[in-house]
């Protein structure tokens, strides 16, 4: 078939597709953004958390953490696409994910109170023990580590609080990333777990 | 779309020049306009390729270059101003909706098909698409009635999909079981809007019934 042809042929039948029920479509798209499956608001927030952490990457990337907590902040300050008055779980999990890394990112900068105040928003969002969760912990903690070194110097009873605080949830952080592989049925190797893993199973075991 | 240059004015049917088709073009012509006219099943793999090809990102809000072209062609459809596309979009529609024939048109077209030489009306592509409208005319002028399906596109669609059969929103927990392969942030959201963006797309193909 000549390409003239072929292209005439082609439009006709994608004319022919787009016109064989515009109206019903555009009902039935309605009728799904009322309802719970993937719809374009929730993509929508989506693109809007990808585009936050590849600019802060960017500006990470120049040495500029200022630059790159800024998108972050309008993240999880702006619009959040909302069923009813929840959170779809995607939602929630991104902006935990999010909460997670600007705690990352102020505690390098020595922002430590902004740094567990995002930490503990982000907690908000993660409430189960999934690997959300378990990654505010861990950031958590290294916070407090970070807190400790930094007051070492300057009032060393602080420090070793800060420490032990620090240990503390870097330990539930263990605990729960545990149980989710556990839950995912991964297959266990006890030969290759380290002696810290089985310490801390044990002891949140024990909690 | 089309062999005109932007802003030139496009043919008037009559003021086409009409060249003979061969046996090869006019079928390909007649199937062409068949298939606008009155749609058929296409096989879901081919109509799911052309959906794709079209709608590579179904949720990218138009360019500013698309806004201020389709306003053109929208004021140009609506008789003012020209368009490179308007020849298109009139066959388009032509093809899908004829109006009545005028006679003089009809009795030429009908003419050449008549033809021992099976003379039809040749119709060059680009800035004549304004004659495939009028071949489009001329053949369906000669149909009795149209097709039961073609009256009623709806019913080629199939049953509306339940919704709880679409992709759901729901935890994206499960892709990062093992922490130590998580990557960084941007890599799981790129994962998490990767996931999503798919199923979106699959639902909107279940919803106009092509899975």
């Amino acid at each position: 078939m000549k390409p003239k042809w072929s292209a005439l042929f082609a439009c006709c039948l994608l004319f022919a597709a787009c016109s064989r029920d515009q109206s019903n479509g555009l009902e039935r798209c309605a009728a799904v953004d009322a309802g719970t499956p993937v719809d374009p608001l929730l993509l929508a927030f989506l693109s809007r958390a990808r585009a936050a952490h590849h600019l802060a990457d960017e500006h990470e990337a120049a040495g500029d953490l200022n630059a790159a907590i800024a998108p972050l902040v309008e993240l999880v300050a702006g619009p959040l696409p909302h069923t009813g008055n929840e959170l779809a779980p995607e939602v929630n999990e991104v902006l935990a994910d999010t909460r997670a890394r600007l705690a990352d990112l102020r505690s390098r900068m020595g922002t430590y109170d902004l740094a567990f105040a995002d930490a503990e928003a982000g907690l908000e969002h993660a409430t189960e023990p999934n690997y959300f969760r378990g990654h505010l912990l861990e950031t958590e903690g290294l916070v407090e580590e970070r807190r400790a070194k930094s007051l070492e110097k300057s009032d060393a009873g602080a420090a070793a609080r800060a420490r032990a605080h620090a240990i503390e949830l870097l330990e539930q952080a263990m605990s729960v990333q545990a149980r989710v592989i556990d839950k995912s049925g991964a297959p266990s190797s006890p030969a290759a777990v380290p002696a810290s893993s089985a310490s801390a199973r044990s002891v949140n075991s024990a909690r | 779309m089309s062999d005109a240059p932007r802003d030139q004015r496009a043919p008037e049917l009559d003021e086409l020049e009409l060249e003979l088709l061969d046996a090869a073009e006019e079928a390909e012509l007649s199937e062409a306009l068949r298939a606008a006219f009155a749609p058929h099943e296409i096989d879901p793999r081919v109509h799911e390729r052309l959906l794709e090809a079209a709608l590579e990102d179904p949720l990218a809000p138009p360019s500013a270059e698309e806004l201020v072209e389709s306003e053109r062609l929208r004021r140009a459809l609506d008789g003012a101003g020209e368009h490179a596309d308007l020849a298109l979009a009139r066959a388009l529609k032509a093809a899908h909706a004829p109006n009545a024939p005028k006679r003089a048109k009809l009795e030429l077209a009908a003419g050449a098909l008549k033809s021992p030489s099976r003379n039809v009306i040749f119709v060059r592509f680009g800035a004549a698409f304004g004659a495939v409208a009028a071949a489009a005319l001329v053949l369906l002028s000669l149909h009795a009635s149209r097709r039961p399906e073609a009256a009623e596109p709806a019913n080629l669609l199939a049953a509306a999909p339940d919704l709880q059969t679409l992709a759901q929103s729901r935890s994206t927990a499960g892709l990062f079981a093992n922490a130590a392969s998580a990557g960084e942030p941007s890599t799981r959201i790129d994962r998490i809007a990767s996931l999503r963006e798919r199923e979106l797309r699959e639902n909107r193909y279940a919803l106009w019934g092509v899975r």
